[in-house]
């Protein structure tokens, strides 16, 4: 250990480090802070509105959202670029590992909104119930046919997401049983696109949040052939009858601090929560 | 009455006349739309051509980093030896290409370019099964060997230029040959069981081949408790020495007079020696180790990782022809914001326990090493990483000739490394 030099080059670069290091905090204090809100794009409009709502009321805050699909979100979280994460699947145990390797911790886990994950069919169609086991058939194409399913004699076209995103992860996770879409499922940017695609096709089927329901009917999902068949309603949610629940998450690194703070206590206070039903999602309160 | 009538009649024709312009023009749009539409439908299915001949691209990841190194070792200067203490180097150039069509499946092939080489590091496929909630997966090929924290620890992500030293000795080069088997409770646990080759990448008698039948074992268990990680990993092996073929006796006349008469001092004889089998020995490893997690600070998270090392192989200078050695560190870890960490780690690492190395004409030597290491990291952006570190060695024990104990070296090294991870 007898190196003086390299030991003042040590001191020095540490001294450089604390400099810089509090030199940054000082900008930040001083200046407007900026916010980044990246991931879901299912969470993209609650997202939005909550930074328009939070802005207006604190004009020193600036706050970026944008989507891509939760799994964009964990890993612009996971390299840094992004404060928060807007997830609509929980975290995978090895993206917890990547967390616990970039920043020593296995990140903050904050449920913002619960979600009923809405199965679209087109308003001309026939069928108004499915049960998960069918559901699954359909997605895995072991059923084709509508008329399999009490519809019309007519293919069934099969949209879905991208692989990057949470609502396909947690649809794959939990009607799939982890087992691979069909072939010939066309994916789709967006639950927007799916809703529009479906609205137009006949004998389409998509998934997706329950708040961009727009232009297409909502299917009524039973757990099992003999149980009752329930729509994605907030009392049906609530109650925990609907099979498609799902939490929607808000990921950080650690446990948030200042600005990022502040935020949070916003978007779970009942202003916050306000928004989360008037988006078309479900309080989790 | 006969200009109103031959004025509805220019209203009349002209009305005729502007409706057939009309209709021509509605007929002149369709045949427009009609055009259009057989373009766009011929647009769509190129579209869907090339979004099927594209989409595979979907399936395949390209990963890697580059770490691009200043490294200054702290040194006597002077003797015959070449100074070469101070470098600008490339340790690590790595790229990664993984192809993975779903869920069942993935290919992985990992190559090193750094210093003046090229190398394989790992080539492996995985087959991934689902039952439940658990998770198997059976990877085949050169891969990591499944043992312990640090090995399947990304040098991307460590906070320390190099692994630790015990590390270094007992898996160097991390990686092997041979068939894991994965079975996952994700969340909470994990085991591997796997059989090796047992010699890895980058021994240099056995490059692809191993000369023991048995394959080497190795076994992991790993339980997540929120905030805290632990494992125990075993490792069970043979190492073979090679023998050597009988040689013959032989006697020479050398006529160092000149005299052409043999004298029993011109001649020299030399006694045959026996052949020597080839022998095994046993290889073994044991480790356990721990992780733990805290969020406690407002600048970040905070970790302390320690890891035990012990096991025992051939030394061609023990006088058992085996030696033990243990090791262990504890690192802890800050983060500083977004943009800054610091860590710090101090690794014990004895080669031989029970100090019989009759090596370098010195009796009972054993050079344990204490080594403390210092690193801070500024992230450039989300790409770059810069780190600065200081590695402190120190010989703690040894039973030579050398009457300090513990006794130090003028080996410190600092390193500046920049990191460009893909």
């Amino acid at each position: 250990m007898k190196s003086t030099t390299l030991a003042k080059l040590m001191a020095i670069l540490f001294a450089v480090v604390a400099t810089t290091l509090l030199c940054t905090v000082g900008i930040q204090a001083a200046g407007k802070t900026t916010i980044t809100l990246k991931g879901s794009d299912t969470m993209l409009p609650l997202g939005q509105r909550w930074a328009e709502a939070y802005m207006a009321q604190n004009p020193n805050v600036v706050i970026q959202v944008t989507g891509g699909g939760s799994g964009v979100g964990i890993a612009a979280l996971i390299n840094g670029s992004t404060d928060i994460c807007e997830a609509s699947r929980s975290i995978k145990p090895a993206e917890i590992d990547k967390l616990k390797e970039r920043f020593n911790s296995p990140g903050v886990e904050i449920a913002v909104a619960r979600d009923g994950l809405s199965v679209y069919l087109n308003e001309q169609n026939p069928v108004t119930e499915l049960n998960m086991a069918q559901l699954k058939a359909i997605y895995t194409g072991e059923i084709t046919n509508w008329k399999e399913i009490g519809g019309p004699d007519a293919k069934i076209i099969l949209y879905g997401r991208e692989n990057s995103s949470g609502t396909y992860s947690f649809f794959k996770d939990n009607v799939l049983m982890g087992e691979d879409f069909a072939a010939q499922t066309q994916t789709l940017p967006g639950t927007a696109a799916i809703v529009n695609a479906v609205a137009k096709d006949k004998n389409g089927i998509g998934y997706g949040g329950a708040a961009y329901a727009k232009g297409v009917r909502d299917c009524k999902i039973k757990k099992d052939d003999k149980s009752t068949g329930y729509l994605p309603t907030e009392e049906n949610i609530k109650a925990g009858t609907y099979p498609l629940s799902r939490y929607l998450f808000w990921y950080l690194t650690s446990k948030p601090t200042g600005d990022i703070k502040k935020l949070v206590n916003y978007a779970l206070s009942e202003t916050g929560q306000k928004i989360v039903r008037e988006v078309g999602y479900f309080p989790v309160k | 009455m006969r200009a109103r009538v031959l004025l509805a009649l220019f209203v009349m024709t002209l009305m005729i006349g502007q409706e057939a312009r009309a209709q021509s023009e509605t007929d002149s749009l369709k045949e427009v739309v009609q055009t259009l539409r057989e373009k766009l439908d011929g647009v769509g299915e190129n579209l869907n051509t090339l979004n099927s001949d594209a989409g595979i691209l979907k399936y395949l990841k390209v990963s890697g980093y580059l770490q691009a190194r200043y490294e200054y070792i702290d040194t006597v200067l002077g003797g015959t030896a070449p100074n070469s203490n101070s470098n600008f180097y490339i340790r690590r150039g790595r790229i990664k290409f993984t192809f993975q069509p779903g869920t069942s499946s993935k290919y992985v092939i990992y190559f090193d370019a750094s210093k003046n080489t090229v190398s394989l590091k790992e080539a492996y496929v995985e087959l991934y099964k689902r039952f439940r909630q658990n998770n198997f997966a059976l990877t085949v090929g050169q891969q990591n060997w499944p043992f312990g924290y640090e090995i399947e620890y990304s040098s991307s992500k460590r906070d320390f230029p190099e692994r630790s030293n015990a590390e270094n000795f007992l898996f160097n080069g991390e990686r092997d040959r041979g068939i894991n088997l994965t079975w996952a409770l994700p969340k909470y646990l994990q085991f591997n069981v796997g059989a090796f080759q047992g010699y890895g990448i980058n021994d240099a008698t056995f490059t692809w081949f191993d000369p023991t039948k048995q394959k080497d074992i190795i076994a992991r268990a790993k339980a997540k408790l929120g905030m805290v990680d632990l494992g125990v990993s075993g490792y069970w092996g043979k190492k073979t020495i090679a023998g050597s073929a009988a040689v013959a006796g032989t006697t020479t006349w050398f006529d160092a007079n000149g005299d052409g008469i043999m004298q029993a001092t011109e001649i020299k004889t030399t006694p045959a020696k026996a052949a020597v089998a080839a022998s095994e020995y046993n290889k073994r490893r044991y480790g356990v180790d721990a992780q733990a997690y805290f969020d406690m600070l407002p600048v970040g998270g905070s970790a302390v990782r320690t890891e035990f090392y012990y096991g025992d192989d051939y030394s061609s200078s023990a006088s058992d022809k085996m030696a033990t050695g243990k090791g262990f560190y504890f690192w802890l870890s800050q983060t500083l914001g977004k943009k800054f960490a610091a860590a710090a780690r101090y690794d014990f690492w004895d080669p031989n326990v029970h100090g019989d190395y009759t090596d370098n004409s010195l009796k009972k030597k054993d050079d344990a090493t204490g080594t403390m290491s210092l690193a801070v990291h500024y992230f450039w952006d989300s790409w770059v990483r810069i780190t600065a570190a200081y590695d402190m060695p120190r010989l703690l024990k040894d039973g030579s000739l050398v009457s300090k104990s513990p006794y130090d070296p003028k080996d410190n090294r600092f390193t500046l490394q920049f990191q460009f991870t893909i």
